[in-house]
């Protein structure tokens, strides 16, 4: 039922891409997506898709999981695309009802879809390739330098790691629970809306209260373990970057570089 | 007509680096009113087996049927299979949402849309089997209950279906030795009275010999056994080892008693039943006439 949620899911894996440090994969990652922002014609899209295909290609994942995870948001692009569409300016291409269709608008729709899919795409990637741990460990890291100004970078990513842990834990519980009381003769499928309601209440007080004695039993074991927060903490592993991260640096720079000549000198 | 499963495979996130096979090939079937033991240890798929045979977990191949009719299809007739078999999922207590202890057990009878009068019938029977009289009990909150009686309070919510089949996934884990006797008789008594079929998961052989006829031993998302228990303590040990389930106490103490050279009945599964053998052939002295 909920089992299938592809986005966002770490696959483990032994190639370079994986291997990268996570902090030069969150920085590049926002270095691609603003990339992606710029990209304006079919050469941009050639040479984007194409990284794509590259990267893909060298962390050993599947494009059709890859394709899968822009799944749930495609309303979203769909969204965008018909308001591209209606509002684009310039020659009517040919009427829809009251709707006219222009050339250029057309272009815009697909353009700024594009884009969307792209923005999911490479952060599919990123987070396919890196462990929710690594994730949480090289924001850490990268956050570290605005502790100056109060911001509680430690608290914030151990809040993060905990939330992303419990994610598949919650989804496992609400699968139960749902099963529990479908044994009963709730159904979450049809019935009128009053008669919904009610069996959504069946779910969500035993959820709410697996979650509060989760929060509480992690609690006692933190405190039971002495944590005390990120003051004075040391770590197992030490992030250290190598020589591949300049490489992947330089190879995302040079990308950055000319999708910016393309769009302002092309 | 039965509750039938026919080649029925399961695998859990199939297609990714996570799969994990847990149901693997199983056929059994099983009658009205018999009263069966799924026996395994943990990670042996006994859960997912549970959750085919209550028609709530379709599978990814093979049949599941309950009275000729596949649960997991759509439409009235499925809907009303599904409701045939009740599964008490593990820790139940997990699943109490109502405001009152009534109101919960209610929950399932009045999901049949039953007539009101009925519902509080079904709800008070099913109360009686906790042991927990709806006087008493019916109007307090479920989560002011002890954590032994909300686990009973779930489970006759699961009772007041009256399902044919019901099926329990390690119903009494976490009891104490008396809590779980008493559970015990009184499942008895539900089994007897009822005529519904009792299918008991657990990992413990004790408590199977001592209520199902009938075992189904799991391993490794397989039955591997399957029949009455003093056939299997007879003739299948080998198969019992590999799938990592002992024998209980009560056959290792009679298989040494007979090494030993007492000649009594190898089928004693009851402390009750071994005694009645030894003093048949003690001639009221000591053990030490039979050597």
């Amino acid at each position: 039922m909920l089992g299938n949620i592809t986005f966002g899911q770490y696959f483990p894996g032994d190639t370079p891409v994986h291997k990268l440090d996570p902090r030069t994969k969150i920085i590049l990652t926002i270095i691609v997506i603003a990339a992606t922002f710029t990209a304006a014609d079919f050469w941009a899209y050639s040479l984007l898709t194409a990284f794509f295909v590259f990267v893909t290609a060298l962390g050993r994942l599947s494009f059709v999981r890859l394709l899968r995870s822009v799944k749930p948001l495609w309303p979203i692009i769909l969204i965008t695309f018909f308001v591209h569409v209606f509002s684009g300016q310039g020659e009517t291409l040919f009427r829809l009802f009251i709707f006219k269709i222009t050339g250029a608008g057309l272009t815009q729709g697909i353009l700024m879809s594009l884009r969307l899919v792209f923005l999911i795409l490479f952060s599919s990637l990123m987070t396919m390739t890196t462990s929710p741990l690594e994730l949480t460990d090289g924001l850490e890291r990268l956050l570290r330098p605005f502790r100056r100004i109060g911001l509680p970078a430690h608290e914030l990513a151990m809040m993060m790691t905990i939330a992303l842990r419990f994610i598949p834990t919650l989804l496992q519980e609400t699968e139960r629970i749902m099963m529990a009381q479908s044994a009963r003769g709730a159904d979450f499928k049809s019935g009128g809306l009053t008669r919904k309601a009610r069996n959504i209440l069946t779910l969500i007080v035993p959820l709410f209260l697996s979650a509060f004695r989760r929060a509480d039993e992690l609690a006692t074991a933190m405190e039971a373990r002495c944590y005390h927060g990120g003051e004075g903490r040391t770590r197992m592993h030490e992030l250290a970057l190598a020589k591949s991260d300049a490489l992947a640096a330089l190879i995302v720079v040079f990308l950055a570089a000319v999708l910016a000549f393309i769009k302002w000198c092309g | 007509m039965p509750l039938s499963l026919e080649n029925v495979s399961y695998v859990y996130m199939k297609g990714t680096p996570y799969e994990r096979r847990a149901v693997d090939n199983v056929s059994l079937e099983i009658q009205k009113g018999e009263f069966v033991a799924l026996i395994g240890h943990s990670g042996s798929g006994k859960s997912t087996l549970a959750q085919h045979m209550a028609g709530l977990l379709p599978p990814l191949a093979g049949q599941v049927k309950i009275d000729g009719t596949d649960p997991c299809a759509k439409g009235k007739e499925a809907l009303t299979a599904r409701r045939k078999a009740g599964l008490v999922f593990q820790y139940p207590e997990h699943q109490l949402f109502a405001e009152t202890v009534f109101d919960d057990v209610a929950f399932g009878p009045r999901n049949l849309g039953l007539a009101e009068e009925e519902v509080r019938e079904r709800a008070a029977t099913a109360l009686d089997f906790a042991q927990m009289p709806i006087e008493e009990f019916g109007a307090r909150s479920p989560f002011q209950l002890s954590g032994g009686q909300m686990r009973k309070a779930a489970i006759a919510g699961v009772i007041a279906m009256r399902p044919d089949y019901l099926i329990l996934d390690e119903p009494t884990a976490g009891f104490d030795p008396l809590a779980r006797g008493l559970f015990y008789e009184e499942l008895k008594n539900l089994h007897k009275k009822s005529g519904m079929a009792v299918i008991m998961i657990t990992h413990s052989m004790e408590e199977a010999i001592e209520l199902a006829r009938r075992l189904l031993v799991m391993s490794g998302g397989r039955i591997i056994i399957d029949g009455q228990p003093e056939r299997i303590f007879r003739e299948q040990r080998g198969e019992l080892l590999a799938a990592g389930v002992t024998a209980p106490a009560i056959v290792s103490l009679t298989d040494r008693l007979r090494a030993h050279g007492f000649s009594i009945n190898a089928d004693c599964l009851d402390a009750d039943d071994l005694v009645a053998e030894l003093l048949a052939v003690l001639p009221g002295k000591g053990p030490g006439d039979a050597r």
